[in-house]
């Protein structure tokens, strides 16, 4: 009786955590992280910030600031979400998936006090806002990155 | 009223579980509050915990909006008294609420960064409602102090039954079968069934054993009354059908007892007097005092056994005689060091034997005609005088009579008529002479005469003369016939003559042929 029960038991838990599974997951996480460069984010060169820190861009796209630290506006552009860029820039920026960011972001609807960046659909997209637009922050791929972008933050 | 064993053993075990029960619940109060108090934090944090993302957000942001959200939510929880939100940009949610309450009440929950770990960027304090923990630990305790009264009741209840199941059955059966059964009697006690090897069947078997030693000692008893009822139906038949009188008397000679034949010789009416009064009743009952008195002293001091004869105290006027034998006996029994002293008393009524016994003696000592002395007992009692009066150094005068001429009467007239002059003349002599003399007829036509109280010659020669002149006198001897006779008397004195007997009577012989050698009538002194 108890060793059909715990035989059972055993077979359940072996359907529900695959372990044999695991391994392929790792795998295609190491080839894609290989596959990226480092994400950039970039103003416009005219900005006169030179550099930001880690915290300061996450404080800025995250909407708790909407400052430069030298005090001008600070509008953030996020890539579309269908860009592969996203995802790997939050992962890069706060360790998070672009599903948590946007839990987050649905969180705050209705409060009114923060509101999500607005999205461009490309690389180029972000780097023409950025080149135009004095107040923008953007982040591209590092292989997309040109003169018309400042650097301010490397994420390798 | 009658008290239940039962009941009072209820009552101890429900007191004593109540006092248990609610000093158990006292504790259990402040441990139930501890409890709640503990848990009570732990259900803050994690509330506190289930907020913490949306707080650490708002706190992140500085969202007034969505820290209200988070205060409001936590504070529909009754266990949340209040709720505070504060951000390390300075806001504070709400604005103007301080905090109260002890630290101890309080949960302080760090927010960091929702984004950069380790970055703080608010703090959530969320504060217990005392009153709620008060009340869930009261509770608590109330209805713990219920189940265990409860309980505790049920238990008493339990405890009833069973003491009135398992004993109080037993005993009472077991007492009214006790009520029926009579001591002495053959009947036993039936222990219940049920009870058999414990208390209860040991009591029962030990006043079985009780019982039949009562019985025992009963039965002995019975045989010893019947032994002692048929000894005293004995002892009665002897004492009460006893021919002679028993009585018993104290150690004063106070009467105790009598029996019916003491009573018949005594009298009913003395013995009333005797019995009833504080007096010593052989005093009462016997005429001569002084020997009655050496015979009690006699019975007290000296020997164990005494006895006599007595002339009963009569008032009828009849004089009996009875033979008294008294023993001392003592009853031992009785307390006191040597034992009460009584008297014990035999009284036999020989007042016919005494009557025939003076008779007898009279005859033998009289001489049937005259009614005087005869020469035996007048031997004897002038012996007796003879002691006497040499004793006393008194004198005597020791007469020996002859009638002169009394032969010719007999012959002429006949016996019948020597008889009659014999008599008159005895009658004669005891007429003259005084009491204290003796008088007796020695055999014949001879008489003895014993005169005393007298010292001088004169006086008996007075007396002789006397006695002379009325002795001649004229005697009838019947059909108008007299006669006349003479005396001659001879005297003997004592002492001046002898003291002997035999010598007195030779020489007042001697005397007496003296007158008759001299021709007769006269008396002659011995010389």
């Amino acid at each position: 009786m108890w060793k059909v029960l715990l035989s059972r038991f055993k077979k359940s838990v072996f359907k529900r955590f695959p372990g044999r599974h695991v391994l392929p997951w790792l795998l295609l996480c190491v080839m894609s992280q290989a596959s990226m460069a480092e994400v950039v984010v970039i103003v416009n060169p005219e900005n006169p910030v030179a550099r930001l820190s880690r915290e300061q861009v996450v404080d800025i796209y995250m909407g708790r600031y909407s400052h430069f630290p030298d005090g001008s506006n600070a509008v953030p552009f996020d890539l579309s979400a269908e860009a592969a860029t996203r995802e790997t820039y939050y992962e890069k920026l706060i360790s998070k998936s672009v599903a948590q960011v946007n839990a987050f972001w649905a969180r705050l609807r209705f409060s009114g006090r923060a509101s999500p960046p607005r999205e461009l659909h490309d690389s180029d997209a972000a780097i023409m806002q950025v080149s135009r637009n004095r107040s923008a922050i953007a982040y591209v791929d590092s292989e997309h990155v040109n003169e018309k972008a400042k650097v301010v933050l490397r994420l390798p | 009223m009658k008290k239940y064993i039962s009941i009072q053993v209820a009552v101890a075990v429900t007191l004593l579980a109540l006092g248990g029960s609610i000093a158990v619940s006292i504790f259990y109060y402040y441990l139930s509050y501890a409890v709640q108090v503990r848990e009570s934090q732990r259900t803050l944090l994690q509330l506190g915990q289930t907020v913490q993302s949306t707080s650490s957000i708002a706190a992140y942001l500085s969202d007034k909006e969505l820290a209200k959200e988070v205060v409001q939510g936590l504070r529909k929880n009754m266990i949340v008294a209040s709720a505070q939100l504060k951000s390390t940009s300075g806001m504070r949610i709400p604005v103007d609420e301080v905090m109260v309450g002890d630290a101890r009440n309080i949960v302080s929950i760090k927010l960091e960064s929702p984004f950069i770990p380790g970055e703080l960027v608010g703090e959530l304090l969320i504060s217990v409602n005392q009153q709620l923990i008060d009340e869930r630990a009261r509770e608590s305790a109330w209805s713990n102090a219920a189940m265990l009264g409860g309980y505790t009741l049920f238990v008493s209840l339990l405890v009833f039954l069973l003491i009135q199941w398992r004993f109080i059955n037993g005993i009472k059966q077991v007492a009214s079968n006790l009520s029926h059964i009579v001591p002495g009697e053959a009947g036993r006690l039936a222990c219940p069934e049920k009870h058999q090897e414990d208390e209860v069947g040991g009591l029962v078997g030990n006043i079985n054993k009780l019982l039949g030693m009562v019985q025992e000692k009963f039965d002995n008893e019975r045989a010893l009354h019947g032994q002692i009822i048929s000894l005293e139906k004995r002892y009665r038949m002897i004492y009460e059908g006893a021919g002679v009188g028993i009585f018993l008397m104290d150690h004063r000679a106070r009467l105790a007892m009598g029996n019916l034949a003491f009573i018949e010789i005594v009298g009913a009416e003395l013995y009333g007097k005797v019995l009833n009064d504080d007096v010593n009743c052989l005093m009462g009952m016997l005429s001569e005092t002084e020997r009655t008195l050496s015979l009690i002293e006699e019975i007290l001091t000296q020997s164990k056994l005494a006895a006599g004869d007595f002339l009963l105290k009569s008032e009828m006027g009849e004089s009996r005689w009875v033979h008294c034998i008294l023993t001392q006996v003592r009853d031992d029994a009785s307390e006191g060091a040597d034992g009460e002293i009584f008297i014990q008393g035999i009284l036999t009524d020989i007042t016919e034997r005494k009557i025939e016994e003076q008779r007898m003696r009279y005859q033998a000592e009289r001489d049937p005609l005259t009614n005087l002395f005869n020469r035996r007992s007048a031997e004897h009692s002038l012996k007796l005088l003879l002691e006497k009066s040499a004793f006393e150094g008194s004198k005597l005068a020791v007469c020996l009579v002859d009638l002169d001429n009394f032969k010719p009467i007999n012959d002429t007239h006949g016996h019948e008529a020597g008889d009659i002059v014999l008599a008159t003349t005895a009658k004669r002599m005891i007429d003259t002479l005084r009491s204290t003399d003796l008088i007796a007829r020695l055999g014949g036509d001879e008489f003895l005469l014993v005169l005393q109280g007298a010292n001088v010659l004169q006086d008996f020669e007075d007396i002789l003369d006397k006695l002379i002149g009325s002795l001649t006198q004229e005697i009838s001897i019947g059909n108008d016939i007299f006669v006349k006779i003479g005396v001659s008397i001879g005297v003997a004195m004592s002492p001046d003559h002898g003291s002997a007997y035999d010598d007195l009577m030779v020489k007042a012989d001697q005397a007496m042929y003296q007158v008759k050698r001299n021709g007769k009538m006269g008396y002659q002194f011995y010389a």
